[in-house]
């Protein structure tokens, strides 16, 4: 899972809002262009910005094995399907078949040098769709996060809703795995059936503590008053309207050299 | 104007649900052909049960909500931050047919209606997303078995989710 | 209250005056900081900043938690997590606090944590209403006892008094040890504390306790049932076990005690196969718990903590029959009526009371007949006579021959029912011998956050060697 990282990296200081109006920058950018070079360009921003971000790389191994595998996934796909699409009308230069002869509905699945080409520029914009936003959780600690609702002014309750469901994940994982441990240790092969009544004691033991936190939160004035206030506040500073200032910058670039260059 | 009227023990109730869904995160991680069967059945189980449970007008809107929310913070591995918008509309699909059913979510026949629409609409929005915001070609065959697995599994899971909601509710209850 | 009507006032009007604290630390902190956490009440009625900070310095210094200000609360220890829940409870400066069972559960360690933090407060001038059934710890910090049975208050006294005119005897609950003691010997002033208790015994001889009247250690020499050797376990990168060696024999009942973190419920994870040892060898039966759990679960039972966790059928009578093959109704009928359970047996399992939930996931446990039986803290936040109720059934099964494997926080549990016991600190076993001789090592029991029960302990600081375990090894007659 991708969860904050605590560290005093600068971004880790900034206004959670400025790294939300950098991630929509970068994401327009790279729906909006299809250059290589732009791609490469918004790739290496934001491989920088994870630089600075300060989080250790080898920790999200399996997060960027992932992104990986679709990658290739979608390289292959898309040099398939690419020049199936009804709207397509340049050349096909078929390099082989996937397929040894016509299957139906599905054809025979010829992997195409245009296809390549459009796969890889699928491929970057979606590794620069995911690697940007993914800076959010890991440099703003969650109690900040809650911070930006509150000045989007969402209703408190709401606000309570989210922080408890985040409270909710690890004993939620927890009672999963003390019930499965104790089915398998009921029954010697435990199979997709015995996943029901697991749910049920899951939702059961989740509902009961809901039950008890309710009377708990009735013990701390929760709802009091329609307004409350708050201990920590956000502040746009000065290093955010820079940082927010590069991001439009990064669009304007991506922008302006779109129309002119390939696609 | 919407108005939302839930008490403590709802919106602990529903912090539990929200938990229990993004536990199903885990499943994608597993990265089967089955994944998006497993999802499927395990979120439409998810709504109906919670929707039974708390058995109050909204639920499912402002479960939606909070999902959206979340899943914008945690960009989903295909389909990015955007795709969280198929949560949102997902929901609001479900909501207007159980908004019709009296009481919230007790009729089987609105329950099956309503989370076919999420699982048609959740799919729908995805794959527009896929294909007309990122420009991933997508063959139409692949459309199309999207349309048959995406809302069937949540079908099965709706079924489930009526049967285990009811039973849950009970023990609930009860204690 | 406070000169306020109750009835009159809704309860979040009511948090100012008195603050409340749960049994359970999960269901009381919903923040993602500990500085969230203890701001929350603050920030619901609606306080100014700078009061906020107020009352936030007041309540993290209080309580002593100021470098946890900045941590995630569902990463802290119990005991860690508990005190946060004190100190959101009172950040407004109620002048009442209550306390539900705030340490049932926890360990050793995070207990006294607690109830240092909750005596300071009361030192300081808040007034404590404390919930407990546990009163070994609490008793000498008490002004007042308050006794209730079915919704009726029976006694109100000092605690003196009321252990004095007995209140106790009658209704399931059951006195400090040191009020026992005190009792027992016909003590006039009867000590709530042990060093009370030490100034009493001053009238008495050190009297050892004459060995014939010792029953003897039966240590079986039987066969080995559980055998560990050099064994090793990581998780995450983080040692959890390191080179543990333990074997038990056949019909022992072996108690397993150790803080929280200490590896104990790892351990009994890895004797029934649901972990798997990094380096090393367990076998249990002779049977490897990794290659054989099909042949091994016929062989070995397990009570997890929380009997909520290993119930899953809707009836009783199906959770029985769960995961059993072939012909298993003759048995379940037998171990429904051993267990007293004909009258739930059509009921939901998840709706019955917690010691009912207990009897019906240890009969769960009993179907296949096992010969092991492994038992993970079973008598956590319950009253005496539900505890004893249970360590009974649990001392009969093992005089019938069932190994007995028994994770427990609780000494007087342990010393009265147990006949080895395991002392387990970081992963590593620090102390294995019979009962008597590991609560005699007071010193590296304190190492691992242990401590005797109050009768071991005035024994040792006494210098009566060996020391009692149970009430009525102390002899009487010859103190008289």
């Amino acid at each position: 899972m991708i969860e904050y990282v605590n560290s005093n990296s600068p971004l880790h200081r900034l206004d959670p809002r400025s790294k939300i109006i950098f991630v929509l920058c970068i994401m327009a950018a790279a729906i909006l262009t299809s250059s290589y070079i732009m791609l490469s360009f918004l790739i290496i921003v934001s491989a920088i910005v994870w630089i600075i971000a300060d989080v250790p790389i080898k920790k999200f191994k399996p997060v960027f094995l992932v992104l990986l595998v679709f990658v290739l996934m979608g390289m292959l796909t898309q040099a398939v399907f690419y020049t199936d699409r009804p709207d397509y009308t340049g050349s096909k230069t078929v390099l082989f078949n996937i397929m040894p002869y016509n299957v139906p509905v599905i054809g025979s699945l010829p992997v195409t040098v245009e296809g390549l080409k459009y796969g890889l520029v699928f491929s970057m914009r979606m590794v620069a769709v995911l690697l940007a936003p993914m800076i959010v959780p890991l440099t703003t600690h969650p109690s900040d996060m809650i911070l930006v609702l509150r000045s989007m002014r969402f209703p408190e309750w709401m606000i309570l809703l989210l922080t408890m469901s985040i409270r909710f994940i690890p004993l939620t994982f927890q009672n999963f795995n003390t019930i499965r441990n104790a089915q398998k240790l009921r029954k010697i092969k435990t199979g997709y059936k015995d996943l029901i009544p697991l749910m049920e004691t899951l939702l059961i033991t989740s509902l009961k503590t809901s039950k008890q936190m309710a009377l708990s939160l009735e013990t701390k004035a929760f709802g009091y008053s329609s307004k409350r206030t708050s201990l920590k506040t956000i502040k746009f500073g000065k290093n955010d309207v820079i940082f927010s200032l590069f991001s439009f910058i990064v669009l304007g670039i991506v922008l302006l050299n779109t129309g002119a260059a390939y696609g | 104007m919407v108005k939302f009227d839930f008490t403590k023990r709802d919106i602990a109730m529903m912090a539990a649900f929200l938990a229990l869904m993004m536990v199903a995160e885990a499943i994608w991680i597993l990265g089967s052909v089955f994944a998006p069967f497993g999802i499927g059945i395990y979120y439409g189980a998810v709504l109906i049960i919670a929707a039974i449970v708390i058995g109050k007008r909204y639920t499912i809107l402002t479960l939606g909500i909070a999902k959206t929310i979340i899943m914008l913070l945690i960009p989903d591995t295909y389909g990015g931050s955007l795709a969280a918008i198929c949560y949102l509309i997902g929901a609001i699909v479900l909501e207007s047919a159980l908004y019709l059913s009296e009481p919230y979510a007790e009729n089987l026949k609105t329950d099956l209606l309503g989370i076919l629409g999420y699982g048609i609409i959740y799919w729908g929005v995805y794959a527009a997303i896929l294909t007309m915001v990122y420009g991933m070609a997508l063959p139409q065959w692949a459309i199309i078995i999207g349309f048959v697995v995406y809302p069937g599994s949540f079908l099965l899971g709706g079924f489930l989710g009526y049967k285990l909601g009811n039973k849950v509710k009970n023990v609930i209850e009860s204690v | 209250m406070c000169g306020l009507d109750i009835s009159k006032l809704e309860i979040p009007e009511l948090a100012t005056h008195v603050g409340m604290v749960f049994q359970n630390p999960e269901v009381q902190l919903f923040s993602v900081t500990v500085e969230d956490e203890v701001a929350f009440i603050a920030e619901n009625l609606n306080y100014s900043v700078e009061k906020i900070k107020k009352c936030l310095d007041f309540s993290l210094d209080a309580v002593g938690i100021d470098d946890l200000r900045e941590r995630y609360p569902f990463e802290l220890s119990g005991g860690e997590k508990q005190r946060v829940a004190i100190a959101s409870a009172i950040s407004v400066k109620p002048e009442i606090l209550v306390l539900d069972e705030p340490t049932s559960e926890l360990d050793s360690k995070g207990t006294e944590m607690v109830l240092e933090v909750v005596h300071q407060l009361n030192q300081a001038g808040m007034t404590i209403i404390l919930a407990e059934h546990h009163l070994d710890e609490v008793t000498p910090h008490l002004d007042r006892l308050i006794v209730m049975d079915n919704g009726r208050i029976i006694a109100d006294d000092t605690p003196h008094n009321i252990f004095k005119n007995r209140v106790f005897d009658n209704i399931g609950l059951r006195p400090p040890q040191t009020v026992e003691i005190g009792l027992k010997l016909g003590a006039t002033r009867l000590p709530l504390s042990v060093n009370d208790t030490l100034k009493i015994l001053k009238n008495f001889p050190a009297k050892s306790l004459p060995l014939e009247n010792v029953e003897q250690m039966i240590r079986n020499q039987g066969q080995k049932i559980v055998e560990i050797k050099d064994l090793y376990f990581n998780h995450h990168d983080k040692k959890v076990l390191n080179s543990v060696n333990l074997s038990i024999n056949k019909g022992e009942m072996v108690g397993l005690l150790g803080p929280n973190g200490s590896g104990k419920t790892t351990l009994a994870l890895l004797l029934v196969g649901l972990l798997k040892p990094d380096h090393g060898l367990v076998r249990v039966n002779n049977l490897d718990p990794q290659r054989d759990r099909g042949k091994l679960l016929q062989k070995i039972g397990f009570l997890f903590q929380n009997p909520e966790h290993q119930l899953f059928c809707d009836s009783v009578y199906s959770e029985l029959v769960y995961g059993l093959e072939g012909e298993a109704g003759f048995v379940v009928d037998e171990i429904i009526q051993i267990m007293g359970l004909e009258k739930f047996k059509n009921k939901h399992p998840l709706t019955l009371s917690r010691g009912e939930r207990q009897r019906v996931a240890t009969a769960t446990a009993l179907v296949k007949k096992p010969e092991v039986l492994v038992i993970d803290e079973p008598t956590t936040g319950q009253d005496w006579y539900h505890v004893r109720s249970f360590m009974n059934m649990v001392r009969k099964l093992n005089q019938e021959g069932v190994t007995i494997i028994l994770i427990t926080h609780d000494m007087r549990v342990a010393a009265e029912y147990c006949q080895r016991l395991v002392v387990m600190k970081d992963g590593s076993i620090l102390l294995d011998g019979d009962t008597r001789t590991v609560f005699s090592e007071i010193e590296l029991l304190s190492e691992a956050g242990l401590k005797p029960a109050p009768l071991t302990e005035i024994c040792i600081k006494k210098g009566i060697k060996p020391p009692f375990l149970k009430l009525n090894e102390i002899d009487v007659e010859s103190y008289r």
